[in-house]
């Protein structure tokens, strides 16, 4: 084409064809295909969420020691007592009418046969519970005594408060609390159904080798008893805080 | 001294066997969010859409003109003839540089016919014979600033496209996650929780209508800024190679 003027040839320049009807298809492919692997892909997108949710308990141990420290009262969320049906009581029958008979010679007492009490009922636990700020399922634990010592546990997922009494009663026995610095140290540890302790690991360092040490050493020292059998599982993972406070 | 200790104890039971339900799951986290949110994601993806298929035009193109434009200066600084170059000029259409010869070849080839009564064009600007002479300069230099201009124009066709894209996709995509955190908190005060299991999925719907923005905003932005900068590159290689064209006009033709 022989272009003889330049508005011919300015022309001719913009109608140049820039394929941009194909780049359209190829980006339409694209993201396509980029939103399929994003929704579709290997991509775990549950990172956080796997994670199943940790209930904590806290034990505060302010103040003096009270005269039993470590002794826990369950406290939250309890079962209130049902009241024990009534019984209907027992009509005594109405004692026999005297026969006209010729007086003893002898007074003889004779004891009536007194109806035996029945057992006193144990009252079952109702299904109304008492609010006690407790969360979830679980239950509370409070120390007893002076100086306003206290402890508080809050667990979901657990059956046995008594079992975590005992544990903590045992491991606050082989731990020595005293080390002259503030710190938290977070241990893991996991009971076997044997009661044994294993895989005692410190998860959070506080910071001061002697703190961890002694948490750690708290609970190798630590005997348990077996876990309790109303537990079902195998073994029961404990994170553990402690906290040396100054 | 006397040193107090706390415990603060955490079960972890093993072995439950309970997966915890995949709330975070993209698919959905989309179908949960608002229909203002799905509305928004729509027109993020249509403008990373557009954005992209620009993106791929201009790469494609720009890489086209890098080559063809070496071509070209090599075929224009080797011949003898300017009927030499233009009839090189079909075959390296990509770069602009042929939009600007042609248009001071056509407009030299107008002087000539217009001085001459109808001869043909200069074919050379070194032969022997009855050299033609251009009546205007001039004419010659606004032909060629005129063709540079269109290829300027048609360099940065689009582009505009990619600079709104870039500026306006957050804005778009910030609009969805305000909704979005608007209706999650109407959410929270209607349960009356503050759990952070209320409050996270509602803000978690919400942000990714900021993300879907960035998505489309950043690669706009980082081509814009990049073709921007080849189209100045292209831009002065025009001016030198007029520059260069007018110099051998004028030695030749006037």
């Amino acid at each position: 084409m022989q272009l003889t003027e330049v508005t011919d040839v300015l022309a001719a320049r913009r109608q140049r064809p820039e394929k941009f009807g194909a780049m359209v298809a190829c980006s339409v492919a694209a993201h396509a295909g980029v939103i399929a692997l994003l929704l579709f892909g290997p991509f775990d997108w549950n990172l956080v969420a796997e994670e199943p949710p940790r209930t904590v308990m806290t034990i505060s141990l302010a103040g003096a020691p009270g005269p039993r420290a470590g002794g826990m009262t369950p406290m939250g969320g309890r079962a209130v007592p049902q009241p024990t049906p009534e019984k209907p009581r027992a009509v005594p029958p109405p004692p026999p009418k005297p026969k006209a008979t010729p007086a003893p010679t002898a007074p003889v007492r004779r004891r009536q046969p007194q109806p035996k009490p029945a057992p006193e009922e144990e009252p079952q636990p109702g299904v109304t519970r008492t609010e006690t700020g407790a969360r979830g399922q679980g239950f509370g634990l409070a120390t007893g005594g002076a100086g306003g010592s206290g402890v508080q546990l809050d667990v979901a997922n657990f059956c046995c408060p008594e079992y975590i009494e005992q544990m903590v009663t045992l491991i606050q026995r082989n731990w020595q609390s005293n080390q002259g610095v503030s710190g938290s140290t977070l241990m893991k540890f996991t009971i076997t159904r044997g009661g044994s302790i294993q895989g005692v690991m410190v998860e959070r360092p506080s910071g001061f080798v002697a703190l961890d040490l002694a948490a750690e050493r708290a609970l190798l020292l630590t005997r348990l008893s077996e876990l309790p059998v109303q537990f079902p599982n195998p073994t029961l993972t404990v994170h553990l805080t402690f906290e040396y406070r100054r | 001294m006397h040193t107090r200790g706390s415990l603060l104890l955490a079960l972890q039971v093993q072995g439950d066997g309970t997966p915890f339900a995949g709330s975070g799951d993209l698919i959905r986290l989309i179908a949960d969010t608002t229909p203002i949110n799905q509305a928004v994601l729509a027109v993020l993806i249509i403008f990373s859409i557009a954005s992209w298929a620009i993106i791929l035009q201009k790469l494609w193109s720009f890489r086209a003109s890098a080559r063809d434009t070496s071509r070209f200066l090599d075929v224009f600084r080797r011949s003898t003839k300017f009927s030499e170059v233009q009839a090189a000029c079909p075959s390296l259409t990509a770069t602009p540089l042929v939009g600007v010869f042609q248009a001071g070849y056509a407009e030299m080839n107008a002087q000539f016919r217009a001085a001459g009564g109808g001869n043909p064009a200069p074919s050379s600007p070194s032969t022997g014979a009855a050299r033609p002479t251009l009546k205007s300069l001039d004419g010659v230099d606004r032909a060629l600033i005129r063709a540079a201009t269109n290829e300027i124009a048609k360099l940065e066709r689009r582009m505009t496209f990619l600079a709104t894209t870039a500026s306006v996709t957050p804005f778009i995509g910030l609009f969805g996650t305000v909704v979005g955190i608007m209706i999650a908190f109407q959410r929270i005060g209607a349960t009356g929780s503050t759990n952070l299991a209320v409050v996270a999925p509602g803000i978690s719907e919400a942000l990714i209508a900021t993300a879907a923005g960035l998505f489309a905003a950043i690669p706009a932005l980082v081509f814009y800024n990049s073709f921007t900068h080849r189209v100045k590159e292209l831009s002065a290689t025009m001016d030198d190679f007029a520059l260069e064209f007018l110099n051998i006009a004028e030695r030749n033709f006037t």
